[in-house]
Protein backbone atom coordinates (compact mmCIF):
# COMPACT_ATOMS: atom_id res chain seq x y z
CA UNK A 1 0.00 0.00 0.00
CA UNK A 2 1.41 3.42 -1.16
CA UNK A 3 1.09 6.26 1.43
CA UNK A 4 1.84 9.68 0.57
CA UNK A 5 5.14 11.90 1.97
CA UNK A 6 2.99 13.74 4.11
CA UNK A 7 1.70 10.71 6.25
CA UNK A 8 -0.23 11.44 9.04
CA UNK A 9 2.36 9.98 11.42
CA UNK A 10 5.24 10.91 9.09
CA UNK A 11 6.23 7.57 9.76
CA UNK A 12 8.89 6.37 7.37
CA UNK A 13 8.22 3.83 4.42
CA UNK A 14 10.40 1.49 3.78
CA UNK A 15 11.52 0.27 6.96
CA UNK A 16 7.91 0.22 8.93
CA UNK A 17 6.76 -1.67 5.36
CA UNK A 18 9.65 -4.03 5.75
CA UNK A 19 10.22 -4.75 9.41
CA UNK A 20 6.19 -5.13 9.69
CA UNK A 21 6.34 -7.87 6.99
CA UNK A 22 9.12 -9.24 7.62
CA UNK A 23 8.03 -10.27 11.40
CA UNK A 24 4.36 -10.79 10.26
CA UNK A 25 5.09 -14.68 10.31
CA UNK A 26 6.43 -14.55 13.61
CA UNK A 27 4.17 -12.53 15.57
CA UNK A 28 1.04 -13.47 14.27
CA UNK A 29 0.27 -16.45 16.43
CA UNK A 30 2.24 -14.74 19.18
CA UNK A 31 0.01 -11.84 19.90
CA UNK A 32 -2.20 -11.87 23.20
CA UNK A 33 -5.70 -11.59 21.63
CA UNK A 34 -8.11 -9.56 23.51
CA UNK A 35 -11.66 -9.35 22.66
CA UNK A 36 -12.86 -5.87 21.99
CA UNK A 37 -16.28 -5.15 23.48
CA UNK A 38 -18.24 -3.24 20.26
CA UNK A 39 -17.31 -4.16 16.53
CA UNK A 40 -14.02 -3.16 15.40
CA UNK A 41 -14.04 -0.06 12.90
CA UNK A 42 -11.03 0.75 11.79
CA UNK A 43 -8.26 -1.65 13.67
CA UNK A 44 -8.15 -5.39 12.99
CA UNK A 45 -8.47 -7.72 15.80
CA UNK A 46 -4.27 -8.02 16.12
CA UNK A 47 -3.42 -4.17 16.62
CA UNK A 48 -6.61 -4.17 18.93
CA UNK A 49 -4.99 -6.56 21.29
CA UNK A 50 -1.27 -4.47 20.96
CA UNK A 51 -3.88 -1.57 21.25
CA UNK A 52 -5.11 -2.62 24.29
CA UNK A 53 -2.03 -3.94 26.12
CA UNK A 54 -0.70 -0.50 25.51
CA UNK A 55 -3.90 0.89 27.43
CA UNK A 56 -3.50 -1.26 30.32
CA UNK A 57 0.28 0.48 30.91
CA UNK A 58 -1.00 3.22 30.36
CA UNK A 59 -3.98 3.43 32.64
CA UNK A 60 -3.64 0.07 34.69
CA UNK A 61 -6.14 1.11 37.37
CA UNK A 62 -5.31 0.80 41.01
CA UNK A 63 -8.74 0.12 42.52
CA UNK A 64 -9.68 3.51 42.95
CA UNK A 65 -9.34 4.41 39.50
CA UNK A 66 -10.61 2.36 36.58
CA UNK A 67 -8.35 0.75 34.40
CA UNK A 68 -8.53 2.11 30.75
CA UNK A 69 -9.66 -1.42 29.69
CA UNK A 70 -12.58 -1.03 32.53
CA UNK A 71 -13.97 2.42 30.63
CA UNK A 72 -13.33 0.83 27.30
CA UNK A 73 -10.66 3.03 26.03
CA UNK A 74 -9.33 0.48 23.26
CA UNK A 75 -12.77 0.47 21.41
CA UNK A 76 -13.03 4.15 22.10
CA UNK A 77 -9.82 4.78 20.45
CA UNK A 78 -10.69 2.72 17.16
CA UNK A 79 -14.11 4.43 17.16
CA UNK A 80 -12.59 7.47 16.94
CA UNK A 81 -9.87 6.39 14.08
CA UNK A 82 -12.58 5.11 12.27
CA UNK A 83 -13.97 8.56 11.93
CA UNK A 84 -10.07 10.37 11.72
CA UNK A 85 -8.66 11.20 8.46
CA UNK A 86 -7.71 7.99 6.68
CA UNK A 87 -4.09 7.48 6.73
CA UNK A 88 -3.92 7.81 10.53
CA UNK A 89 -5.95 4.29 11.36
CA UNK A 90 -3.22 2.92 8.50
CA UNK A 91 -0.23 4.30 10.01
CA UNK A 92 -1.19 3.77 13.51
CA UNK A 93 -2.15 -0.10 13.09
CA UNK A 94 1.17 -0.47 11.46
CA UNK A 95 2.50 1.26 14.24
CA UNK A 96 1.46 -1.06 16.69
CA UNK A 97 2.31 -3.93 14.87
CA UNK A 98 5.72 -2.84 14.77
CA UNK A 99 5.35 -2.51 18.69
CA UNK A 100 4.23 -6.08 18.71
CA UNK A 101 6.18 -7.52 16.32
CA UNK A 102 8.91 -9.96 17.44
CA UNK A 103 11.34 -9.61 14.69
CA UNK A 104 11.72 -5.77 15.26
CA UNK A 105 12.57 -6.17 19.17
CA UNK A 106 14.87 -9.18 17.95
CA UNK A 107 16.95 -6.88 15.67
CA UNK A 108 17.01 -4.33 17.83
CA UNK A 109 16.42 -4.91 21.71
CA UNK A 110 17.78 -8.22 22.01
CA UNK A 111 14.05 -9.73 22.98
CA UNK A 112 12.19 -11.94 21.91
CA UNK A 113 8.88 -11.95 22.91
CA UNK A 114 6.17 -9.93 21.46
CA UNK A 115 5.31 -6.75 23.47
CA UNK A 116 1.67 -8.46 24.50
CA UNK A 117 3.83 -11.52 25.84
CA UNK A 118 5.93 -9.29 28.08
CA UNK A 119 4.80 -9.20 31.67
CA UNK A 120 3.79 -5.41 32.88
CA UNK A 121 7.12 -4.70 33.84
CA UNK A 122 8.66 -6.02 30.16
CA UNK A 123 5.79 -3.91 29.09
CA UNK A 124 6.23 -0.98 31.05
CA UNK A 125 10.37 -0.75 29.77
CA UNK A 126 9.45 -1.20 26.65
CA UNK A 127 7.83 2.01 26.08
CA UNK A 128 10.13 4.00 28.18
CA UNK A 129 12.59 2.40 25.94
CA UNK A 130 10.24 3.96 22.80
CA UNK A 131 9.66 7.01 24.42
CA UNK A 132 13.38 7.80 24.71
CA UNK A 133 14.56 6.07 21.58
CA UNK A 134 16.92 7.60 19.40
CA UNK A 135 14.58 6.58 16.75
CA UNK A 136 12.24 9.00 15.42
CA UNK A 137 9.97 6.41 14.13
CA UNK A 138 9.73 4.78 17.75
CA UNK A 139 9.30 8.09 19.45
CA UNK A 140 6.44 9.30 17.18
CA UNK A 141 4.75 5.84 17.61
CA UNK A 142 5.06 6.50 21.34
CA UNK A 143 3.57 9.36 21.76
CA UNK A 144 0.60 9.05 19.29
CA UNK A 145 -0.21 5.82 20.94
CA UNK A 146 0.41 7.50 24.72
CA UNK A 147 -1.23 10.44 23.64
CA UNK A 148 -4.59 8.69 23.07
CA UNK A 149 -4.48 6.58 25.42
CA UNK A 150 -4.57 9.35 28.10
CA UNK A 151 -6.51 12.01 25.89
CA UNK A 152 -9.52 9.10 25.99
CA UNK A 153 -9.12 7.89 29.59
CA UNK A 154 -9.02 11.34 30.67
CA UNK A 155 -11.99 12.90 29.02
CA UNK A 156 -13.81 10.11 30.34
CA UNK A 157 -16.81 11.41 32.80
CA UNK A 158 -16.29 8.62 34.94
CA UNK A 159 -12.92 10.25 35.78
CA UNK A 160 -13.99 13.60 36.87
CA UNK A 161 -15.99 13.21 40.30
CA UNK A 162 -12.97 10.63 40.88
CA UNK A 163 -10.23 13.90 40.54
CA UNK A 164 -12.23 16.71 42.04
CA UNK A 165 -13.27 18.05 38.74
CA UNK A 166 -17.19 19.27 38.78
CA UNK A 167 -17.64 18.82 34.68
CA UNK A 168 -17.87 21.33 32.69
CA UNK A 169 -20.05 24.44 32.69
CA UNK A 170 -19.38 25.54 36.46
CA UNK A 171 -19.79 29.37 36.05
CA UNK A 172 -19.31 31.47 37.94
CA UNK A 173 -21.21 34.69 37.39
CA UNK A 174 -21.36 37.23 34.20
CA UNK A 175 -17.95 39.85 34.68
CA UNK A 176 -19.42 42.93 32.96
CA UNK A 177 -16.31 45.06 32.59
CA UNK A 178 -16.75 48.76 33.24
CA UNK B 1 -28.69 40.41 6.58
CA UNK B 2 -28.76 40.60 3.14
CA UNK B 3 -25.98 37.91 3.01
CA UNK B 4 -26.06 34.15 2.24
CA UNK B 5 -24.79 31.44 4.68
CA UNK B 6 -24.43 28.03 2.67
CA UNK B 7 -23.58 24.87 3.51
CA UNK B 8 -21.58 23.87 0.65
CA UNK B 9 -23.62 20.53 -0.02
CA UNK B 10 -26.37 22.11 -1.13
CA UNK B 11 -24.54 23.21 -4.49
CA UNK B 12 -24.85 21.80 -7.29
CA UNK B 13 -22.17 19.23 -8.01
CA UNK B 14 -19.57 20.81 -10.91
CA UNK B 15 -21.61 24.40 -10.07
CA UNK B 16 -19.35 27.21 -10.80
CA UNK B 17 -19.87 31.05 -8.53
CA UNK B 18 -18.66 33.85 -9.71
CA UNK B 19 -17.96 36.68 -7.64
CA UNK B 20 -15.62 40.02 -7.52
CA UNK B 21 -12.93 38.43 -4.72
CA UNK B 22 -13.23 35.11 -3.59
CA UNK B 23 -11.44 34.95 0.42
CA UNK B 24 -10.48 31.43 1.39
CA UNK B 25 -10.40 30.73 5.32
CA UNK B 26 -12.89 32.66 7.78
CA UNK B 27 -10.52 33.37 10.54
CA UNK B 28 -8.69 36.58 11.84
CA UNK B 29 -7.13 37.30 8.64
CA UNK B 30 -10.19 36.28 5.93
CA UNK B 31 -13.34 37.40 7.60
CA UNK B 32 -11.47 41.06 8.10
CA UNK B 33 -10.86 41.14 5.04
CA UNK B 34 -14.18 39.64 3.82
CA UNK B 35 -16.11 42.21 5.78
CA UNK B 36 -13.71 45.44 4.69
CA UNK B 37 -14.06 44.43 0.63
CA UNK B 38 -17.82 44.05 1.44
CA UNK B 39 -18.54 47.09 3.37
CA UNK B 40 -16.70 48.65 0.32
CA UNK B 41 -19.30 47.02 -2.11
CA UNK B 42 -17.49 44.60 -3.51
CA UNK B 43 -19.57 40.96 -4.38
CA UNK B 44 -17.62 38.66 -2.38
CA UNK B 45 -17.09 34.77 -1.28
CA UNK B 46 -15.78 33.33 1.69
CA UNK B 47 -14.83 29.86 1.91
CA UNK B 48 -14.26 27.68 5.32
CA UNK B 49 -13.41 24.50 5.27
CA UNK B 50 -14.94 23.94 8.92
CA UNK B 51 -18.51 24.24 9.86
CA UNK B 52 -20.40 27.13 10.70
CA UNK B 53 -21.37 26.31 14.42
CA UNK B 54 -22.77 29.01 17.11
CA UNK B 55 -22.69 28.64 20.93
CA UNK B 56 -25.62 26.35 21.09
CA UNK B 57 -22.98 23.87 19.35
CA UNK B 58 -20.69 24.05 22.37
CA UNK B 59 -20.84 21.90 25.13
CA UNK B 60 -17.44 22.82 26.55
CA UNK B 61 -16.96 18.76 26.18
CA UNK B 62 -13.07 18.58 24.60
CA UNK B 63 -13.92 14.80 22.71
CA UNK B 64 -16.84 17.18 20.87
CA UNK B 65 -14.88 20.54 20.60
CA UNK B 66 -11.80 19.24 18.98
CA UNK B 67 -13.02 17.21 16.28
CA UNK B 68 -15.56 19.99 15.77
CA UNK B 69 -14.10 22.96 15.74
CA UNK B 70 -10.37 22.10 15.02
CA UNK B 71 -7.86 20.89 12.67
CA UNK B 72 -7.36 17.59 11.96
CA UNK B 73 -9.61 16.76 14.90
CA UNK B 74 -7.67 18.24 16.88
CA UNK B 75 -4.66 16.00 16.51
CA UNK B 76 -2.31 18.34 13.71
CA UNK B 77 0.89 17.90 14.38
CA UNK B 78 4.67 17.78 12.81
CA UNK B 79 5.74 15.12 10.98
CA UNK B 80 7.37 13.56 14.20
CA UNK B 81 4.40 13.69 16.41
CA UNK B 82 6.45 16.16 18.87
CA UNK B 83 4.70 19.36 18.77
CA UNK B 84 0.86 19.51 18.45
CA UNK B 85 -0.35 22.24 16.22
CA UNK B 86 -3.98 23.30 17.43
CA UNK B 87 -5.87 25.21 14.76
CA UNK B 88 -9.36 26.28 14.70
CA UNK B 89 -11.43 24.52 11.41
CA UNK B 90 -14.85 26.34 11.45
CA UNK B 91 -16.67 29.33 10.85
CA UNK B 92 -14.33 32.47 12.39
CA UNK B 93 -11.27 29.68 12.57
CA UNK B 94 -9.10 30.11 15.25
CA UNK B 95 -10.66 32.66 17.25
CA UNK B 96 -13.61 30.83 17.70
CA UNK B 97 -11.27 28.45 19.68
CA UNK B 98 -8.39 30.52 20.94
CA UNK B 99 -8.05 31.96 24.67
CA UNK B 100 -8.60 34.88 23.71
CA UNK B 101 -4.98 36.66 24.69
CA UNK B 102 -4.98 39.76 22.28
CA UNK B 103 -1.35 41.56 21.67
CA UNK B 104 -0.38 44.31 18.93
CA UNK B 105 2.20 43.36 16.92
CA UNK B 106 5.35 43.99 19.17
CA UNK B 107 6.87 47.36 18.39
CA UNK B 108 10.28 45.63 18.13
CA UNK B 109 8.98 42.91 15.63
CA UNK B 110 7.69 45.53 12.96
CA UNK B 111 10.96 47.56 13.22
CA UNK B 112 12.18 44.12 12.33
CA UNK B 113 10.28 43.89 8.76
CA UNK B 114 11.25 46.78 8.07
CA UNK B 115 14.24 46.21 8.56
CA UNK B 116 15.10 43.23 7.32
CA UNK B 117 12.46 42.63 4.86
CA UNK B 118 11.82 46.83 3.93
CA UNK B 119 8.22 46.56 5.12
CA UNK B 120 8.53 50.22 6.34
CA UNK B 121 4.15 50.21 5.72
CA UNK B 122 4.18 48.48 8.69
CA UNK B 123 6.42 50.51 10.55
CA UNK B 124 6.37 53.05 13.10
CA UNK B 125 2.73 54.09 13.74
CA UNK B 126 1.55 53.28 10.30
CA UNK B 127 -0.73 50.23 12.30
CA UNK B 128 -1.56 52.14 15.13
CA UNK B 129 -5.20 53.14 13.33
CA UNK B 130 -5.72 49.58 12.18
CA UNK B 131 -4.78 48.09 15.82
CA UNK B 132 -7.36 50.86 17.43
CA UNK B 133 -10.14 50.11 14.87
CA UNK B 134 -9.73 46.12 15.79
CA UNK B 135 -9.82 46.87 19.53
CA UNK B 136 -12.61 48.57 19.58
CA UNK B 137 -14.73 46.22 17.14
CA UNK B 138 -13.44 43.52 19.13
CA UNK B 139 -14.18 45.22 22.58
CA UNK B 140 -10.17 44.62 23.47
CA UNK B 141 -9.38 45.43 27.18
CA UNK B 142 -7.44 44.65 29.82
CA UNK B 143 -8.95 41.92 31.85
CA UNK B 144 -9.15 43.40 35.68
CA UNK B 145 -6.61 41.57 38.06
CA UNK B 146 -9.08 41.13 40.37
CA UNK B 147 -11.02 38.55 38.58
CA UNK B 148 -7.77 36.05 37.99
CA UNK B 149 -8.32 32.58 38.81
CA UNK B 150 -6.26 31.01 41.02
CA UNK B 151 -3.98 29.47 38.47
CA UNK B 152 -3.14 33.27 36.79
CA UNK B 153 -2.96 34.64 40.36
CA UNK B 154 0.02 31.98 41.57
CA UNK B 155 1.59 33.03 38.02
CA UNK B 156 1.13 36.91 39.33
CA UNK B 157 1.96 36.45 42.67
CA UNK B 158 4.76 34.22 42.03
CA UNK B 159 6.32 36.95 39.28
CA UNK B 160 5.72 39.80 41.89
CA UNK B 161 7.39 37.93 44.84
CA UNK B 162 10.94 37.31 42.46
CA UNK B 163 10.89 40.84 41.21
CA UNK B 164 9.65 40.21 37.56
CA UNK B 165 7.86 42.17 35.42
CA UNK B 166 4.23 40.67 35.07
CA UNK B 167 0.97 42.15 33.61
CA UNK B 168 -2.69 41.84 33.39
CA UNK B 169 -3.59 40.46 29.69
CA UNK B 170 -6.02 41.99 26.91
CA UNK B 171 -8.87 39.93 26.05
CA UNK B 172 -11.35 39.95 23.68
CA UNK B 173 -14.37 39.09 25.36
CA UNK B 174 -18.21 41.19 26.16
CA UNK B 175 -20.03 39.55 29.04
CA UNK B 176 -17.70 37.30 29.95
CA UNK B 177 -19.10 34.74 32.68
CA UNK B 178 -15.34 33.68 33.14
CA UNK B 179 -16.13 30.28 32.77
CA UNK B 180 -12.58 29.05 31.49
CA UNK B 181 -13.94 27.11 28.45
CA UNK B 182 -12.83 29.51 26.24
CA UNK B 183 -10.84 26.82 23.73
CA UNK B 184 -13.49 24.67 23.44
CA UNK B 185 -16.04 27.54 21.93
CA UNK B 186 -17.31 30.41 24.19
CA UNK B 187 -21.55 29.37 25.27
CA UNK B 188 -22.02 32.61 26.31
CA UNK B 189 -21.28 34.75 22.81
CA UNK B 190 -18.87 36.19 25.28
CA UNK B 191 -15.83 35.77 23.28
CA UNK B 192 -15.37 38.69 20.29
CA UNK B 193 -13.86 36.13 17.67
CA UNK B 194 -14.89 36.65 14.29
CA UNK B 195 -18.08 34.46 14.23
CA UNK B 196 -19.44 37.67 16.11
CA UNK B 197 -18.17 40.26 14.61
CA UNK B 198 -16.41 40.97 11.10
CA UNK B 199 -18.54 37.92 9.42
CA UNK B 200 -22.00 39.14 10.75
CA UNK B 201 -20.51 42.46 9.89
CA UNK B 202 -19.95 41.41 5.89
CA UNK B 203 -22.89 39.01 6.20
CA UNK B 204 -24.89 42.43 6.63
CA UNK B 205 -22.97 44.30 3.62
CA UNK B 206 -24.26 41.25 1.21
CA UNK B 207 -20.98 38.06 1.79
CA UNK B 208 -21.94 34.67 0.79
CA UNK B 209 -20.18 32.57 3.11
CA UNK B 210 -19.81 28.91 1.88
CA UNK B 211 -18.64 26.24 4.35
CA UNK B 212 -17.27 22.92 4.48
CA UNK B 213 -15.95 24.13 1.30
CA UNK B 214 -12.32 22.97 1.21
CA UNK B 215 -10.18 25.13 -1.55
CA UNK B 216 -8.48 22.92 -3.57
CA UNK B 217 -6.26 24.37 -5.90
CA UNK B 218 -6.32 27.72 -7.84
CA UNK B 219 -6.01 28.06 -11.57
CA UNK B 220 -4.00 30.14 -13.88
CA UNK B 221 -4.72 31.58 -16.68
CA UNK B 222 -0.76 33.02 -17.80
CA UNK B 223 0.07 34.75 -14.42
CA UNK B 224 -3.17 35.46 -13.38
CA UNK B 225 -4.96 33.20 -11.27
CA UNK B 226 -8.83 33.30 -12.32
CA UNK B 227 -10.43 30.46 -10.56
CA UNK B 228 -10.46 28.05 -7.61
CA UNK B 229 -11.53 24.28 -7.21
CA UNK B 230 -13.09 23.22 -4.11
CA UNK B 231 -13.79 20.19 -2.33
CA UNK B 232 -17.39 19.70 -0.70
CA UNK B 233 -16.82 18.29 2.71
CA UNK B 234 -19.29 16.00 4.88
CA UNK B 235 -20.57 17.56 7.90
CA UNK B 236 -17.61 16.17 9.78
CA UNK B 237 -15.74 18.65 8.22
CA UNK B 238 -12.91 15.67 7.78
CA UNK B 239 -14.25 13.51 4.51
CA UNK B 240 -15.06 14.71 0.87
CA UNK B 241 -18.79 13.88 -0.58
CA UNK B 242 -17.45 13.30 -3.69
CA UNK B 243 -18.70 16.58 -5.11
CA UNK B 244 -16.79 20.37 -5.58
CA UNK B 245 -17.22 23.66 -7.40
CA UNK B 246 -15.24 26.18 -8.73
CA UNK B 247 -15.60 29.85 -7.80
CA UNK B 248 -14.52 32.58 -10.52
CA UNK B 249 -12.83 35.56 -9.05
CA UNK B 250 -10.98 38.46 -10.19
CA UNK B 251 -8.81 38.50 -6.67
CA UNK B 252 -8.38 35.96 -4.55
CA UNK B 253 -7.12 36.14 -0.84
CA UNK B 254 -5.26 33.09 0.99
CA UNK B 255 -6.08 33.27 4.52
CA UNK B 256 -6.34 29.93 5.46
CA UNK B 257 -3.58 30.38 8.12
CA UNK B 258 0.26 29.32 8.18
CA UNK B 259 0.09 25.97 7.16
CA UNK B 260 -3.29 25.56 5.05
CA UNK B 261 -2.65 28.59 3.02
CA UNK B 262 1.03 27.72 1.82
CA UNK B 263 -0.43 24.10 1.58
CA UNK B 264 -3.23 25.76 -1.03
CA UNK B 265 -0.24 27.53 -2.95
CA UNK B 266 1.61 24.29 -3.51
CA UNK B 267 -1.15 22.47 -4.78
CA UNK B 268 -1.77 25.31 -6.65
CA UNK B 269 2.06 24.93 -8.11
CA UNK B 270 2.23 28.81 -7.21
CA UNK B 271 5.75 29.26 -5.80
CA UNK B 272 7.89 31.27 -7.82
CA UNK B 273 10.42 32.05 -5.47
CA UNK B 274 10.64 28.30 -4.40
CA UNK B 275 9.86 29.96 -0.62
CA UNK B 276 6.17 29.24 -0.35
CA UNK B 277 6.45 26.57 2.48
CA UNK B 278 9.68 27.54 3.94
CA UNK B 279 10.38 29.02 7.24
CA UNK B 280 7.43 28.32 9.38
CA UNK B 281 7.56 29.21 12.64
CA UNK B 282 5.74 27.74 15.88
CA UNK B 283 5.39 28.88 18.63
CA UNK B 284 6.25 26.15 20.96
CA UNK B 285 4.45 25.34 24.57
CA UNK B 286 5.75 23.70 27.37
CA UNK B 287 3.52 23.51 30.25
CA UNK B 288 4.87 22.91 33.75
CA UNK B 289 2.17 21.53 36.12
CA UNK B 290 3.04 22.12 39.80
CA UNK B 291 0.60 20.60 43.18
CA UNK B 292 -0.72 23.17 45.80
CA UNK B 293 -1.20 23.13 49.12
CA UNK B 294 -4.51 25.22 48.81
CA UNK B 295 -7.27 24.63 45.84
CA UNK B 296 -6.52 26.11 42.49
CA UNK B 297 -9.82 24.54 40.33
CA UNK B 298 -7.35 25.46 37.41
CA UNK B 299 -10.35 24.67 34.70
CA UNK B 300 -12.06 27.38 36.29
CA UNK B 301 -11.79 31.00 35.65
CA UNK B 302 -10.47 32.93 32.44
CA UNK B 303 -7.76 31.40 30.80
CA UNK B 304 -3.87 33.19 29.99
CA UNK B 305 -5.25 36.46 31.89
CA UNK B 306 -1.66 37.62 33.23
CA UNK B 307 1.04 36.36 31.78
CA UNK B 308 5.18 37.53 32.38
CA UNK B 309 7.50 38.79 29.29
CA UNK B 310 10.44 38.84 31.62
CA UNK B 311 12.63 36.77 29.34
CA UNK B 312 11.17 37.42 25.88
CA UNK B 313 14.53 39.23 25.16
CA UNK B 314 17.36 37.25 25.91
CA UNK B 315 19.61 38.17 23.22
CA UNK B 316 20.96 35.24 21.14
CA UNK B 317 18.61 33.05 23.10
CA UNK B 318 15.08 32.11 22.24
CA UNK B 319 12.78 34.29 24.82
CA UNK B 320 9.93 32.90 26.23
CA UNK B 321 6.55 34.18 27.68
CA UNK B 322 5.19 32.99 31.14
CA UNK B 323 0.96 32.36 31.03
CA UNK B 324 -1.22 30.31 32.89
CA UNK B 325 -3.75 28.24 30.32
CA UNK B 326 -6.51 26.58 31.11
CA UNK B 327 -6.43 22.88 32.87
CA UNK B 328 -7.56 20.94 29.91
CA UNK B 329 -8.93 16.94 30.71
CA UNK B 330 -7.56 16.13 27.67
CA UNK B 331 -3.84 18.04 27.57
CA UNK B 332 -0.42 16.96 27.66
CA UNK B 333 -0.17 18.11 31.63
CA UNK B 334 -2.34 14.87 32.28
CA UNK B 335 -0.33 12.25 30.51
CA UNK B 336 2.06 13.77 32.69
CA UNK B 337 0.17 13.86 35.59
CA UNK B 338 -0.71 10.12 35.04
CA UNK B 339 2.84 9.49 33.92
CA UNK B 340 4.28 10.76 37.49
CA UNK B 341 1.23 8.34 39.41
CA UNK B 342 -0.17 11.54 40.61
CA UNK B 343 -3.49 10.65 39.33
CA UNK B 344 -4.75 14.22 39.48
CA UNK B 345 -6.46 13.16 42.68
CA UNK B 346 -5.12 16.36 43.36
CA UNK B 347 -6.66 18.30 40.89
CA UNK B 348 -8.56 20.48 42.28
CA UNK B 349 -5.12 22.17 43.61
CA UNK B 350 -2.81 21.63 40.53
CA UNK B 351 -1.84 24.42 38.94
CA UNK B 352 -0.19 24.73 34.92
CA UNK B 353 1.86 27.73 33.54
CA UNK B 354 3.15 27.64 30.41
Amino acid sequence: MKLSRRSALGLGLGGLAALTLGGIGVSLSRTVPRSPRAPLQALDARQFAVLAAVADRVAPGDGKFPSAWDLLVPEKIDANLAKAEPGLAVELGMGLLLLENALAAMVLDGELVTFTRLDAAGQDATLQRWQDSPMQLRRTIYKALNGLCTATYWSSPEIWRLVGYPGPGAHLGVKELP
Amino acid sequence: MSGQIIAAETLTDGATLTCDVCVVGSGAGGATVAAGLCEAGLDVILLEEGGYHTRRDFDLQEQNAYPMLYQERGLRATDDGAITILQGRNVGGSTTINWTTCYRTPTRILRHWADRYGLDELGGDKLNPHFEAMEARLNIQEWPEELANENNRRLLEGCRALGYQVHAVKRNVRGCANSGYCGLGCPHDAKQGMLLTTIPDALSAGLRLIHHAQAVKLQREGAKVTSLSARVKRPDAQTDTGAGFTVNAKVFVCSGGAINSPALLLRSEINPNKLVGQHTLLHPVVAMPAIYEQAIEGWSGAPQSIASHQFVDRGPAMGFFMEAPPLSRCSPRAAFMASARCRLTSCPSSATSA
